[in-house]
């Protein structure tokens, strides 16, 4: 039997990454508490096998992202991405005019692939492009060149949906 | 704008959440696994099991039985269920590994899909064989189970067939078109218990391509 009581804080101290990736992949809160749910479990089934030759955070995101690029979704539950109402909300007291522009740039991302997200989502957490390749599973190289592509891309996709706001 | 440029307001904004408590979580951890492989694995868990009772059943039935036909009926599927044990057990194993937790994103994609497409190729396998073999046993013992012992009359079932050529075109036609009804059932329902599924790896997995 696995020590829950090494587990839980540990996890508990970053579960900001398990909501990172529920937020990015799913559009409805009860999606997110579902994947949420998904991904504590098969990071405790793994804990077992982790060996701390990478860090914690590292590792679990590995095991978050692979649990949401291959969590199946029930088709009923979808909810189009475009839909405000189902992304999470910054509370904000005073308007702030980047704001609409962080709502256009997040729907961009919103409209990324599973695995653009992915990249995307490691690159906003300040991994560089080894550490990115390591959890993905493809080279250094291939992260940049796939990196550049998607900022191009959402360059061109949030500009169109900050005019459409 | 650029992405760089809103680097700090997009993390904040990815980070929004209402904490979880460490009660909440070891609630969590007493939940059962959805995940696709989590399923696949309970599905061949129960397979396995059922292949090893009717294994026992089938193979009991052969040794104990005195009806000779019964005997080379039951030992035969015995055979055929004790290769899928050893088939599910290294499907089981293979789908374990998913939940280790030690693959890269790639790595696991290319696992879960080269164990979809082995257990479809199995199943489907197993469908396809299952149809000649209850086809022959049920031409052949039933033709033979009113005979004293199986090789003394097979000789008169040839003739016998051989004199009743409308009986075989018309069992003939009847396999056949048994065999393409079950064929396309199977490629129909394995798809859809797969395919859809099946198709987003393999656009991921394509995406994930050296460029």
């Amino acid at each position: 039997m696995q020590d829950e009581s090494a587990f839980i804080p540990l996890l508990n101290k970053h579960q900001g990454i398990l909501h990172k990736v529920c937020n990015l992949y799913m559009d409805t809160p009860a999606d997110r508490e579902d994947l949420f749910q998904e991904i504590t479990l098969q990071a405790w089934k793994a804990y077992a096998n982790f060996k701390a030759q990478s860090k914690f955070s590292t590792w679990l995101y590995r095991v978050a992202l692979n649990t949401a690029i291959t969590f199946f979704r029930k088709e009923k539950r979808k909810v189009p991405v475009y839909a405000t109402d189902v992304l999470p909300e910054i509370q904000t007291d005073t308007y702030d005019p980047l704001e609409d522009q962080v709502q256009a740039m997040y729907k961009a991302i919103g409209d990324l692939s599973s695995i653009d997200k992915a990249i995307v989502m490691l690159y906003l957490d300040d991994y560089n492009y080894n550490d990115i390749g390591e959890i993905i599973g493809i080279t250094a190289n291939n992260v940049a060149v796939k990196m550049n592509r998607i900022k191009v891309r959402l360059k061109d996709k949030s500009q169109k949906h900050f005019e459409n706001a | 704008m650029e992405l760089d440029e809103l680097k700090y307001q997009l993390n904040s904004k990815l980070s929004v959440h209402s904490n979880k408590s460490d009660n909440d979580i070891r609630l969590l951890l007493r939940l059962k696994a959805k995940s696709f492989a989590d399923k696949l694995k309970r599905s061949l868990y129960f397979e396995w099991i059922s292949s090893i009772i009717f294994t026992l059943i089938f193979s009991g039935f052969s040794i104990f039985t005195a009806n000779n036909k019964l005997k080379i009926y039951f030992g035969v599927f015995a055979v055929v269920m004790a290769i899928f044990i050893f088939i599910l057990k290294y499907l089981i194993k293979k789908t374990s590994q998913l939940n280790e937790g030690k693959f890269p994103v790639k790595t696991n994609l290319v696992k879960l899909v080269s164990i979809i497409e082995e257990y479809k190729k199995r199943a489907f396998q197993f469908t396809m064989l299952l149809l000649p073999v209850c086809f022959l046993f049920s031409f052949w013992l039933g033709y033979n189970d009113s005979q004293p012992t199986i090789i003394s009359s097979d000789k008169a079932l040839i003739t016998s067939l051989k004199s009743r050529p409308n009986t075989m075109i018309l069992s003939a036609g009847y396999f056949g078109l048994l065999a393409i009804v079950v064929y396309y059932f199977a490629k129909w329902y394995l798809k859809k218990l797969f395919g859809n599924y099946l198709d987003q790896l393999r656009s991921c997995l394509s995406e994930l391509k050296d460029d």
